[in-house]
């Protein structure tokens, strides 16, 4: 069996080389621009033998194991082809298929022989090299081109003279030399188990071909000599050739034998770094990698990619849902969403750094840094720097300078002290006198000089009343305001001090010198002011005050004044109570009496007060004298009764005054007194002696009452409400109203009798309930499909049609409503204003004006509540950057 | 410290609740989960404004008092000079009177803000006076009868009801226009929010001219002869007209006949007056009587006499009444609240009989035109203490004057939405659900006049002459064949299915087949 099998292959083996012998003869021989018939010829040439082989291949593996699974594989490897020869020319492709499937073919035997092998333990060097040639190729067996051609040729010199040896198998020595030679032209890549590296011979696989035809061309030789001899011994040829268009001769780089085996990164990275970990993930690891499943349809595959991912988008959608559910729900959405809180800048606000933000800032800082006023380290320096320029004895004398000042400035706060504590008045009198003494020597000094002006100036001021705020610049000063300019406030200032002081001057005091000596003080004014008439007065020459009247008036005056000193005199010496109890009744006369009659009632009782107000003054002055606590006790109630008198008189006198009051003479402190005697409260906690003063008051009321009176007048309107006022509500009143009223009642009844309203206006009421019910029409013709004949009866038959009116009877809204009559009618004018359906959110009537009654208007809620149900839904800051809404979860 | 309300404390809502309670138990659960989210939230927002609202009046802090009486004292026996005397100066000082003999009964008219009183003497004397200052806005002799003035919507502009026509001055007392179609009106009204001047008098014709447009809105014929007394209701703009029979109609623009009416009294009408709030009437009549109806029910609730009939009534914000019955003035307080035994002021012009009182907004002031010229009374409590800027501001600038009108004028109602129920509008419409026709109904209302109520009208005469008697009578009588018996019993059938028929029209029920319905067909 081996024999004949191993026969049959290499005698087509023999038959392929033979071929490409044939065709690389063809190649050599026939010019580039061969025409297209002997391509075409030769094609299909190739295509017999190809498919033969084909059929051969089949026939063998017929009866094999793994027939199944090795034609699944040619499936798929028909597959990667095509998708590799879409790339590809067509020859490429003829070329790869025809090739591939001689690979397969070739592996195919290869494994069998392998098992068989396996099983029978032959060893036989020809398939012990192919073996080898396949399983391993050791890196350091990798040879250089041109050695692999010396190599080649030692081969081929190798074989013949194997041939030679072996005669007898020769087929088998044609065989392998095939096999190199295939092994040659597909550089490696034909068994799966190859790792050759490709990589070189790829480069150079043009020259190979050239090479190898050259080989070949070579090897004609040997081939046509055997030719003869496989011919000859070539007992079957294959009878059932069939034509198939493969095209299987074009070979290049891309049509590269890879017996169905897949180029793994494996293979590739172990080519150029054995360094590489076996282990790194790109790296596909082991032989047994599993055929992948069938990849489902693309219409399932794409379905399922969907559902994955929409599920993954619903997940993350999923995030926002809340958010989004919050921002729906917000009644108002401000953009920003959160806005960096700013401070407003103003004068108040502290800020750290004093970094000029603004230009006017800037300039005054830049002014400052020039003028180097803004660090004040540079003021310490400077300084430092001037202290540090002194020679040491400068520095010592300065310090020394400083020490004795500080010293002198010590002492002399303590003698300040001293002095300040010294109590003696004469010491204070004696240091006032001396300080003015020198004031007056440096200022005598000016005085002295222009004396003459100094009065002039006085006399000015005087004059012109500058130094009061009488003037027009005094007033525009005070009217624009003191405060605006500090030298005008200085100005007017010191004008008014100097008006003040010349007024002092004027009243002949030196300044400060205001002391309240009482009467004497007064006294000693008037002596000066005798002393000064003489002189002064005299010298003002013609003027008012200088006329005779006037000088008369002022004598006059002053004489009283001195009456009065005298008065007052006295009674500082002597208590003066004589003089007080004397009573000056005659001081009314004194005072008052000046050739006219006085009718107020004032007068009178003025001069009651003025009694009483000596009256006091006694008292107090009694008071004053008893000074023992007993005196002051015994002498309590008679103060008492004093008063209480006091207050009798004073009403008596007031009775009085009353009595003769003539209304047109009355003043108007008079009633004022009057009104504030009616509102006198009297209650528990008054005094016993106001409720007596009280009762006085009235009683003395009661006696004028006759009298015509306001407070009488007042009494007397209210008796007349009593008679004028219908509507009172006193029993008798009300009786005698109701009589009359009922005649009234009576009255109007006959008055009204003839026509009676309330009748006509029923009738209207019953009219309009009949117009505006509903009604019925009786629409029967009469006589219509009647006989006129007397005897006939009239028919039954009605035809009646119902109007529907606008209210019915029943339903009337003045149904039980006397006297109204309610206009049941629609306004159509109205209707506009209501809608004709619930609107659309709304299911029911109920929740739509449920929602409505709630006014908006800022006329009917608070503002507050306005502005919130007027806020928009979305507001966005002018000017501001919307940041695309932020999931909170990032 | 009474008054201030701590935070905690609830504070009372319910003069600020809107909507009957009913509305709002009624419409609580829907299915809708997003409406009823959306009802909660107006229901929130409804609860927050009510709160709000409540809470304001901390603001309100001036508060009206009334006269009290001590012991035996009677509030009506307080004469105006008492009560100038104790009240404070500045009020004291909105007293005074104006003697104005020459010119005859005086009618009077405040601004909407009070700031401008307007009187018109009958004999042609129009001025308009700033009352508390006493400046004399404008003074006109118009040499003719004047019935009536209207101060407008603000106090630079008043309409004088004249001898023949109305005409529209401004303050300065320039005419401005003459309005040709208010002929003969002795009434005048102004309804401020549409901006309607409204006139009535001895034509009988009720009249609403828009100011802000100057068209004539609308006119209507009373048909109840001369009207004697025109007021408004404040509350829903409807115009009350007291005539010469005793009823009182109510007027919207919108219809031509009344909203309701009402016969008061047994004389003709002499005033009325209609509460701020529109929900109550005085009406005095002729007859002596005063009448108080309740608006919201129609229903009288007291009746008051008046010595002589009642000339003039008006009712203050705070729900004084004062009557004017020839020289007095009488004050009633609390007389919509239950029936009052005696009055809460009384005044006394004597020898000048009353033609008009009004109440000066916002002031505790009565003003009376009278015989002899023009005068105003203190009457406390009278007037409405807090009021509200946006809505009249009694010390306005002119600016603000300014400003009120263009807004005024941009919130003009349309004559339209005047009815006695003014909270319909914006509603849904009741009887709409009835008018709607479903979809089947409307190819019914396309074809108009075939009315299925209306039954054919077809002559009641049966048809004698059928085909088959014809056809018998035409046949010989003694000729007796095949076909005439089968037609003979043909009419016979005809003849009992007609009885049947004829039986079943007339109700009689159909006698019982004695044979059943197995035998009756041998019959």
């Amino acid at each position: 069996m081996v024999q004949r099998t191993s026969k049959k292959r290499s005698s087509r083996k023999i038959l392929d080389a033979y071929q490409i012998a044939q065709r690389a003869e063809n190649g050599q021989n026939s010019d580039d621009s061969a025409n297209d018939a002997s391509d075409d010829d030769l094609v299909v040439r190739d295509g017999v033998m190809d498919a033969s082989r084909l059929v051969g291949k089949k026939k063998k593996t017929k009866g094999r194991k793994g027939k199944d699974s090795d034609d699944e594989m040619e499936d798929e490897e028909i597959d990667s082809d095509e998708a590799l020869g879409s790339d590809d020319d067509y020859d490429v492709l003829n070329s790869k298929f025809s090739q591939t499937i001689r690979d397969k073919s070739k592996k195919l035997k290869d494994r069998a022989r392998a098992k068989r092998n396996g099983k029978k333990q032959i060893e036989s060097s020809s398939s012990e090299e192919e073996d080898d040639g396949y399983a391993s190729i050791d890196e350091s067996q990798l040879v250089g081109l041109s050695e692999a051609w010396d190599m080649d040729d030692k081969d081929l010199a190798k074989v013949n003279k194997d041939s030679k040896k072996n005669n007898a198998d020769g087929e088998i020595v044609l065989n392998d030399d095939w096999e190199s030679e295939s092994n040659n032209e597909d550089s490696g890549s034909d068994s799966e188990d190859d790792s050759e590296s490709e990589e070189e011979e790829e480069d150079e696989d043009e020259d190979e071909e050239e090479d190898i035809f050259g080989n070949g061309s070579d090897e004609d030789v040997d081939l046509k000599s055997t030719l003869s001899n496989i011919q000859s011994k070539l007992t079957k040829p294959s009878k059932e050739r069939k034509r198939l268009l493969t095209e299987t001769q074009n070979e290049n780089e891309f049509s590269l034998p890879t017996k169905g085996a897949k180029l793994s990164l494996n293979d590739m990275i172990a080519g150029v770094d054995s360094s590489v970990n076996s282990n790194a993930i790109l790296i596909d690891k082991g032989e047994k990698v599993k055929s992948l499943a069938t990849p489902l349809p693309k219409r399932i595959q794409e379905r399922h990619d969907r559902k994955v991912a929409y599920d993954i988008t619903k997940e993350e959608v999923g995030k926002w849902e809340d958010i989004v559910q919050q921002n729906r729900q917000a009644e108002v959405l401000s953009f920003p969403m959160n806005p960096s809180v700013k401070h407003n800048d103003s004068a108040l606000t502290f800020k750290s750094d004093n970094v000029p933000t603004n230009e006017l800032e800037k300039k005054v800082h830049n002014l400052l840094t020039d003028s180097a006023l803004l660090d004040d380290k540079k003021e310490a320096t400077f300084e430092e720097i001037a202290t540090a320029k002194l020679s040491v004895d400068d520095l010592k004398k300065r310090n020394n300078e400083l020490r004795l000042m500080r010293e002198l400035m010590f002492r002399e706060e303590k003698r300040a002290k001293r002095i300040k504590k010294i109590k003696s008045k004469q010491y204070h009198k004696i240091q006032k006198k001396e300080r003015l003494r020198n004031q007056e020597l440096v200022e005598g000094s000016d005085m002295e000089s222009d004396g003459e002006e100094h009065d002039a100036k006085r006399a000015q001021e005087r004059m012109t009343l500058k130094h009061k705020t009488q003037s027009q610049w005094a007033k525009s000063m005070i009217k624009s305001g003191l405060s605006k300019d500090a030298s005008n406030r200085g100005e007017l200032e010191e004008m008014l001090r100097q008006g003040e002081r010349l007024r002092t001057k004027q009243l002949g005091h030196e300044e400060g010198e205001q002391s309240d000596n009482g009467v004497s003080d007064i006294e000693a004014d008037y002596d000066n002011e005798e002393e000064d008439e003489s002189g002064s007065r005299s010298k003002l020459g013609k003027g008012v005050l200088n006329m005779d009247f006037m000088k008369e008036a002022e004598r006059r005056s002053k004489a009283e004044n001195l009456k009065e000193l005298e008065f007052l005199r006295q009674v500082e010496e002597n208590d003066g109570r004589e003089l007080l109890e004397d009573g000056n009744n005659n001081s009314v006369n004194l005072t008052r009496n000046q050739g006219r009659r006085v009718y107020t009632p004032s007068v009178s009782s003025m001069k009651n007060e003025m009694d009483e107000v000596d009256r006091r003054a006694v008292q107090e002055i009694e008071i004053d004298e008893s000074k023992s606590l007993g005196k002051r006790l015994t002498k309590d109630p008679k103060i008492g009764k004093s008063l209480k008198k006091a207050e009798e008189s004073d009403e008596v006198a007031e009775a009085d005054a009353d009595e003769d009051f003539n209304p047109w003479l009355s003043t108007d402190s008079n009633t004022k007194q009057k009104k504030s005697n009616k509102i006198t409260l009297v209650d528990q906690s008054s005094t016993k002696l106001s409720k007596a003063s009280q009762k006085i008051s009235k009683h003395s009321k009661k006696r004028t009452g006759s009298a015509v009176d306001s407070e009488d007048a007042e009494i007397d309107l209210n008796k007349t409400l009593k008679i004028v006022d219908a509507f009172g509500s006193d029993q008798e009143e009300e009786e005698g109203a109701n009589n009359s009223t009922f005649k009234q009642k009576d009255l109007i009844k006959e008055a009204f009798a003839g026509d009676d309203v309330i009748q006509e206006f029923d009738d209207e009421k019953r009219r309009v309930i009949v117009d505006e019910d509903d009604k019925e029409e009786d629409l029967t013709l009469p006589g219509w499909g009647d006989w006129a004949v007397a005897g006939k009866k009239n028919k039954k038959k009605k035809v009646v049609r119902k109007i529907d009116g606008v209210v019915q009877k029943d339903n009337r809204k003045d149904k039980n409503l006397k006297n109204v009559i309610i206009n049941e009618r629609v306004n159509k004018k109205n209707l506009k204003y209501q809608s004709s359906a619930v609107p659309f959110p709304f299911e029911s009537r109920e929740q739509y004006e449920r929602a409505l009654r709630m006014p908006v208007g800022q006329e009917w809620t608070s503002r507050e509540t306005h502005q919130k149900l007027t806020m928009p839904r979305v507001i966005t800051k002018q000017g501001t950057v919307i940041d695309p809404l932020k999931a909170p979860f990032k | 410290m009474s008054h201030i309300v701590s935070a905690s404390a609830p504070l009372d809502t319910s003069k600020y609740q809107r909507g009957s309670s009913k509305q709002q138990k009624k419409a609580r659960y829907t299915k809708d989960r997003k409406l009823n989210a959306g009802l909660k939230k107006v229901d929130r927002q409804y609860k927050d404004a009510v709160q709000s609202a409540a809470s304001t009046e901390l603001l309100l802090q001036e508060d009206a008092g009334y006269l009290e009486a001590e012991g035996m004292e009677k509030t009506f026996k307080f004469k105006q000079d008492e009560i100038s005397e104790a009240v404070d100066v500045s009020t004291a000082a909105k007293k005074f009177d104006l003697k104005l003999e020459e010119f005859g009964p005086y009618t009077i008219d405040y601004s909407r803000n009070g700031r401008e009183l307007l009187i018109a003497g009958r004999k042609g004397h129009v001025a308009s006076i700033d009352w508390r200052t006493g400046a004399l806005g404008c003074e006109l002799n118009l040499n003719e009868t004047c019935h009536a003035i209207k101060s407008l919507h603000n106090d630079q502009y008043f309409a004088v009801a004249q001898k023949k026509y109305t005409f529209i001055y401004d303050k300065t007392g320039l005419e401005l226009h003459r309005l040709k179609q208010h002929i003969d009106s002795t009434l005048l009204d102004f309804l401020p929010y549409h901006f309607l001047l409204v006139s009535a008098g001895n034509t009988g014709f009720l009249k609403y001219h828009d100011v802000s447009t100057g068209t004539l809105v609308s006119e209507y014929r009373t048909k109840l002869g001369p009207t004697q007394a025109m007021k408004q209701n404040p509350w829903n703009a409807v115009m009350h007209l007291g005539h010469g029979n005793g009823t009182v109609s109510l007027w919207s623009p919108n219809m031509s006949t009344p909203l309701a009416k009402i016969q008061s009294s047994r004389g003709p009408v002499r005033d009325l007056a209609i509460d701020r709030e529109g929900r109550y009437m005085a009406v005095s009549g002729a007859d002596k009587q005063l009448k108080i109806w309740d608006l919201r029910k129609f229903k009288e609730i007291d009746t008051y006499f008046t010595p002589t009939p009642a000339t003039s009534l008006d009712i203050s914000d705070n729900g004084l009444l004062s009557v004017g019955w020839g020289p007095h003035v009488t004050v009633w307080k609390d007389v919509f609240k239950s029936k009052q035994n005696s009055p809460y002021m009384n005044h006394l012009l004597p020898g000048s009989k009353i033609e008009k009182i009004k109440y000066v907004p916002f002031e505790d002031i009565l003003g009376v035109g009278h015989q002899k010229g023009v005068s105003s009374l203190i009457v406390p409590g009278a007037g409405e203490a807090n009021y509200d800027a946006l809505e009249l501001n009694p010390y306005e600038s002119a600016k603000q004057r300014q400003e009120q009108e263009v807004r005024s004028l941009l919130n003009k109602l349309s004559p339209d939405t005047i009815s006695m129920d003014p909270s319909v509008i914006g509603t849904v419409d009741k009887r709409a659900s009835s008018i709607r026709l479903k979809p089947g109904q409307i190819n019914q209302v396309t074809t108009p006049g075939e009315d299925e109520t209306v039954p054919e009208i077809r002559p009641d005469v049966q048809g004698k002459n059928s085909k088959l008697r014809s056809h018998l009578r035409k046949k010989k009588q003694n000729v007796i064949d095949q076909r005439k018996l089968r037609i003979e019993k043909n009419l016979k059938m005809e003849k009992e299915i007609r009885q049947k028929r004829h039986r079943e029209f007339k109700g009689i029920p159909e006698e019982k087949d004695l044979l059943g319905p197995a035998l009756a067909r041998f019959k």
